[in-house]
């Protein structure tokens, strides 16, 4: 027969070795919270035709996007030719910007129309595009209309060097809070990129800024109007760049797309993205919303769910403190299950902050209701291997409470193996075979199960024989409690002296 | 077959039929004697969808600060869930400069009138009690306190949603079949709603959501118990004004600003890749528990499959929200629905070994495992009241749901492993057809001891 109980120190040593680092990293790193818990920042575009998930989700791979959520919607209330984009050879400044304001909202009669200017990168060249939306209503627009009033637009001075000329005197840049920036985008936004632009918009006074008309409806883009600071009074550079639209192009659909990341969006980085929806994907985008978005998981959930699990653990306690009422000393039994969900706890949550930092394993939402759920089953296992020490107790009269452990360890690790085996083959192929997107849930639950049932077979119960033989120092516990003797007697008297202090 | 056993082989096959009804696919749901129910299955917002609303604050002059709008987004998330939390809405607060927005995802809220509803659902919720002396005011007229500012000092309503005790509010019907909603005062309201409606008698008591008028009554007496307000509402928009009025009103005003509806986060390869990786899973366990416990297995497997059909029916009765994660927990707990049977037949097969006749091994073999079941269930149970009550109290209804599921699994399960392998078992037992042990996966030699005590008993 295996001496099981006799090797608990090497078991508990075994827990320790995987629960010490976990904790340290825990109180030092924390966990890898993912969007549900930190929030992040929400994207909404609105592309020109109607694109699939998995285009987009191409289209975003190269950027650098934490945690990104895809998903494509549907507004009805957006007409769905009501969005024509301009494409023009270059970018422009802000006489060549009225200019086309001008031209346009005399072509619709309309001051109300929605005019943005994003300098955007196309084939490797700057360009601007100008989006065209808020038409009046029951007004739609044609290609060929637009085309012919902005056939005669006015020379622009060179901007792009009127930005790098003053971005170089100004250092102090201000992040996505500025009211607008001039946008320099690569597909790989970087953050020198961000600095120089968003320099520059300051020191031209928007001249080259995404502006938006104010437009009826509740979208939160950033608005700014026109000043009277054009870049070109910055350097003496003259109108001389030509100016022509390149590209007219009409929304075929209502399309939306809500783009979710823990990655905070800057401008640089939006612009970005509308580029690589352009380059790569074909397709011009409108910026319909963007704002920083707090979790999905109400900040006190965490909170709440740390007092259930305590007030849970308490009221196991107690329940198992009267189930095991007809034992010497049950509360002892209530202690140690207790003990080895805390165990089960703190597996979970310390290798899960490891891995965070480690291999980047993001916790979400679901890892609450992992943790839950191992919570619930370690607790489970624990007591049916304490169910068979309280019936051997009464009936194995003549062995020592260590021969008791250990005889019902043997006795319950059929079970307890084929039932967590059966769950485990569950798991490992919901893990292995599954979709991506339930691999940490699968995953934390696999590692939150295997260590219930290992707690529940090699601490629980070696919890319960060390107290009872006083070791580790809990002594003084058991002579406070236990009322035998604080001095270890030996040989057949020991014997005798445990039999009757675990018979009661 | 004893009388019983009979009996309770009738319940599970009925159990078996009505679940069986309710998962069916294309099933043509219950509509008799006044029940609607169309037994659908909700979809999570990464499976299928729903609708996305952006809310933001309607009036400018309203001071909204991270706290108040935290708090409406606590409010829409319990509101949405109603109690059993088994929604899975998605709502985000959002933020751009110092603009507010709340992102409300509904799933599967795809169909019929959804504007409607939402609008119903995301209401401020503002209910007040007005005297409106000897006029009565029109059903959806907006009322406007200063006209009355004589018979309601201060232009105050004389009792707001705040005095309602959120436990007694409900939706029922009078005798002439119209909605009502039912509601009591809590606290000092109790005896000043009392005292109020003994002074005014006579006057017409104008109940107002919102500022708009939804029941103008004439106080007939003085109402010191329980009252209900009558208006013209639809079943949906009864339930959906009780379950605003019980959560309370929101503390800023909110429009909706988009709505769009929104496509599955997750690609259906995903969904399929899950579905097979279950399969493989629980054909596993239902593999495992027939090659190690033979006969009994195969009667725990089916009881397995009794207890999938079983939860999902209730999932279904009750609305359960399905996301591939929550498929993933259902196909979990599957796997765990196993776990008392497996100790129930390894104490069998320990009285077999002993030497015990078949039949009595089975009865000590559950009598022997039952403390363990019992003991260990109980725990689950309880911490899933305390999860419940807590996700509940505190408005954190992923907890609440999460309890919610949980506590069925526990019960369904403690039902079909016990109840039905066990009926099962006693179908078949005194047939003598299984009196085999190696059906039991036991060894030749306790073939012998076991058939022969059998037949000496006889």
């Amino acid at each position: 027969m295996f001496r099981l109980v006799e090797k608990r120190y090497l078991f508990l040593a075994l827990s320790l070795l995987v629960i010490v680092p976990g904790t340290l990293s825990l109180i030092i790193k924390g966990l890898n919270v993912g969007i549900d818990f930190a929030g992040g920042s929400s994207l909404s575009l609105r592309p020109e035709k109607q694109l699939t998930i998995t285009t987009v989700r191409n289209l975003l791979r190269p950027f650098p996007l934490k945690d990104v959520q895809v998903q494509l919607g549907n507004d009805q209330t957006l007409a769905g030719k009501g969005t024509v984009w301009v494409r023009l050879n270059t970018t422009i400044d802000s006489t060549v910007q009225n200019a086309i304001k001008k031209d346009l909202q005399t072509l619709y009669k309309s001051t109300s129309l929605g005019i943005t200017f994003d300098d955007l990168v196309y084939s490797g060249k700057k360009v601007t595009i100008v989006t065209v939306t808020n038409f009046p209503t029951g007004v739609t627009p044609k290609v060929e209309d637009i085309r012919n009033a902005l056939s005669k637009l006015p020379n622009t001075t060179d901007t792009t060097q009127a930005t790098s000329s003053s971005s170089v005197s100004s250092a102090t840049p201000t992040p996505t809070s500025g009211p607008s920036v001039a946008r320099t985008p690569t597909p790989t936004a970087s953050a020198p990129t961000k600095a120089t632009a968003t320099a520059a918009a300051q020191a031209t006074a928007t001249a080259t800024a995404k502006q938006v008309t104010p437009t009826a409806t509740a979208t939160a883009t950033v608005t700014a109007t026109a000043t009277a600071t054009p870049a070109s009074s910055s350097n003496s550079n003259a109108a001389t760049i030509p100016v022509k639209v390149m590209d007219i192009r009409q929304g075929t659909t209502t399309q939306t797309i809500n783009i979710l990341t823990v990655t905070p969006l800057d401008p640089n980085l939006q612009a970005a993205i509308e580029g690589a929806f352009i380059n790569q994907g074909n397709t011009y985008v409108q910026l319909l919303q963007t704002a920083t978005v707090q979790g999905s998981v109400a900040a006190d959930t965490q909170r709440n769910a740390i007092l259930a699990v305590v007030a849970a653990s308490i009221l196991i306690l107690l329940y198992i403190w009267f189930a095991f009422r007809k034992v010497p000393r049950p509360w002892r039994y209530g202690v140690c299950a207790v003990l080895a969900l805390v165990h089960d706890v703190l597996v979970v949550l310390g290798v899960s902050s490891i891995l965070g930092w480690a291999v980047g394993f993001q916790v979400d939402s679901l890892f609450i209701t992992a943790l839950l759920t191992v919570i619930g089953f370690s607790v489970h296992d624990t007591i049916v291997v304490f169910d068979r020490i309280r019936e051997n107790m009464q009936r194995r009269t003549v062995e020592t409470f260590e021969e008791v452990v250990n005889a019902s360890l043997i006795q319950t690790m059929a079970r307890s193996l084929n039932t967590s085996l059966t769950v485990l083959f569950t798991l490992a192929a919901l893990t292995l075979f599954g979709g991506v997107s339930i691999r940490p849930f699968t995953g934390t639950l696999l590692l939150g199960i295997f260590s219930g049932t290992y707690s529940s077979i090699f601490n629980a119960s070696m919890l319960l024989v060390i107290w009872e033989k006083g070791e580790l120092g809990l002594s003084w516990l058991r002579a406070r409690f236990g009322g035998a003797g604080a001095t270890a007697p030996s040989g057949r008297r020991a014997r005798e002296r445990e039999l009757t202090s675990t018979r009661g | 077959m004893r009388r019983g056993t009979a009996l309770l082989l009738l319940l599970i096959v009925i159990l078996a039929a009505c679940a069986a009804y309710i998962d069916w696919p294309n099933t043509p749901g219950i509509h008799i004697l006044g029940i609607n129910h169309d037994f659908k299955v909700n979809l999570g917002l990464d499976l299928q969808g729903g609708v996305r609303a952006l809310l933001v604050p309607s009036n400018p002059n309203e001071q909204v600060t991270d706290e108040t709008i935290q708090a409406a987004r606590n409010l829409i998330e319990q509101r949405v869930n109603g109690g059993l939390g088994v929604s899975e809405p998605s709502i985000r607060v959002q933020q751009n400069g110092n603009q507010y927005s709340i992102s409300v995802e509904l799933p599967g809220f795809n169909t019929g009138n959804q504007t409607q509803a939402l609008q119903t659902l995301l209401q401020a919720g503002n209910l007040e009690f007005w005297d409106t002396g000897s006029t009565p005011l029109a059903e959806n007229s907006t009322f406007d306190p200063s006209q009355y500012t004589s018979t309601n000092p201060g232009g105050k309503p004389w009792f707001t949603g705040k005095d309602l005790d959120p436990s007694q509010i409900g939706v029922s019907t009078d005798s002439s079949g119209q909605l009502q909603i039912n509601f009591a005062m809590k606290g000092d309201a109790v005896s000043k709603f009392g005292q109020f409606t003994q002074q005014h008698i006579g006057d017409y008591l104008t109940v107002t959501l919102d500022r708009k008028v939804i029941q103008s009554a004439v106080i007939q007496s003085a109402i010191n118990g329980p009252g209900v307000i009558t208006g013209r509402f639809t079943l949906q928009e009864a339930q959906s004004i009780a379950t605003v009025l019980r959560y309370g009103a929101l503390p800023i005003a909110l429009k909706i600003a988009s709505l769009q509806t929104v496509g599955p986060t997750l690609g259906t390869d995903s969904i399929q890749k899950s579905l097979i990786a279950g399969a493989i899973g629980l054909g596993m366990v239902v593999l495992f528990m027939l090659l190690y416990y033979r006969l009994p297995g195969l009667l725990a497997d089916l009881a397995l499959a009794l207890y999938a059909g079983l939860t999902f029916a209730v999932f279904k009765l009750i609305g359960v929200t399905l996301t591939l994660a929550g498929i993933a927990g259902f196909i979990l707990s599957i796997g765990m629905a196993v776990d008392a049977n497996v100790l129930i037949f390894e104490r069998v097969k320990e009285e077999l070994r002993a030497g015990r006749l078949l039949a009595a091994a089975i009865d000590a073999g559950w009598k022997r495992a039952w403390p363990s079941i019992r003991d260990s269930n109980f725990s689950t149970i309880i911490t899933c009241l305390v999860l419940f009550f807590f996700g509940n109290t505190f408005g954190a209804t992923i907890i609440s749901g999460f309890a919610t599921t949980l506590i069925l699994g526990v019960l369904i399960s403690m039902f079909t492993a016990i109840v039905v392998t066990r009926t099962f078992l006693n179908v078949l037992v005194p047939t003598g057809v299984i009196n085999h042990p190696a059906l039991f996966g036991l060894p030749a030699g306790s073939i012998a001891a076991a058939t022969a005590g059998r037949r000496s008993s006889l």
